[in-house]
């Protein structure tokens, strides 16, 4: 992904429509995960009104266990079932213009339900949306605006990275080869709110 | 009834698998930090008054942590 947004020279022409890229596929995807974040808020509010009240503490025990079991999900210790579209997003969208393609990528991809999830982390992310938005739809925005910004990140850094003259591809690939690390790390992540939530709930 | 007395032929052990000791520190590696950073966890909830809001405070940050990790990760994986 990063590779559709990279600079296609270095002259300032170039430059200024790479960061204009960049910008809007980064916008999209903020905005694209905001969305998403609020639809789920509005899907925990409407559950909230319909089941019988409970104690936000069961809720973060829940989040914590959920944390917990795709923690060990993330280590491969045990097996659950991660419900997935995989879809991948079209090239032909790029053909109007790379503009109008790298937003629209940037928007689904910010959504993350259409394409492949490979982190069980995304499904607690979503979880959590639910549990804020019932309480606060705003909060559940600004979450999702955090995770749809964050995926625009490598976009931004690979650019840079061809400016300064390294083509990122030796890196993305030892990105890549390293899939396991980014599952340690996710684990490791989802670990410390598991301990977080439900050590709170316990202590 | 003689073969309950007969004498148990001898099963073939099976072969332990090697661990080659790169995937044993690994693994070694790999539960030692996950038991810290549950430990880690554990201990951020320590001066927490009460049970942790998701929406807010501690749960708040813990929350948008993880939705950063969770993007830079989607997008650097694949």
């Amino acid at each position: 992904m990063i590779f559709v947004i990279v600079p296609l020279g270095k002259e300032a022409k170039d430059v200024a429509h790479w960061v204009i890229r960049v910008i809007m596929y980064t916008a999209a995807s903020t905005i694209g995960g905001a969305v998403l974040a609020i639809a789920l808020g509005a899907l925990g509010r409407g559950i909230r009104t319909l089941l019988p009240p409970v104690s936000y503490g069961w809720v973060t025990a829940l989040l914590g266990v959920t944390a917990l079991v795709y923690a060990l999900h993330e280590l491969n210790i045990i097996r659950l079932p991660a419900p997935q579209v995989g879809w991948q997003v079209p090239k032909w969208w790029q053909r109007p213009s790379r503009l109008v393609g790298n937003t629209l990528y940037g928007f689904v991809l910010g959504m993350g339900i259409f394409t492949f999830i490979p982190f069980a982390s995304f499904y607690l992310l979503m979880m959590w949306e639910m549990a804020v938005g019932a309480v606060d739809l705003r909060t559940a925005a600004v979450l999702g605006m955090i995770y749809g910004a964050f995926r625009g990140v490598p976009a931004v850094l690979g650019g840079i990275s061809v400016l300064r003259g390294v083509y990122p591809l030796p890196i993305s690939n030892w990105l890549i080869a390293r899939l396991g690390w980014w599952h340690a790390l996710n684990a490791l992540a989802l670990l410390a709110v598991a301990g977080l939530l439900l050590g709170s709930f316990i202590i | 009834m003689a073969d309950t007395y007969s004498q148990p032929q001898p099963q073939p052990q099976p072969q332990r698998a090697e661990i080659r000791p790169e995937i044993r520190l690994w693994v070694l590696g790999l539960l030692t930090a996950a038991g810290l950073a549950l430990l880690a966890g554990v201990l951020w909830a320590v001066p927490v008054e009460g049970v942790v809001r998701p929406w807010a405070g501690v749960g708040l940050l813990a929350g948008a942590g993880l939705a950063a990790i969770v993007g830079v990760s989607k997008t650097s994986s694949a």
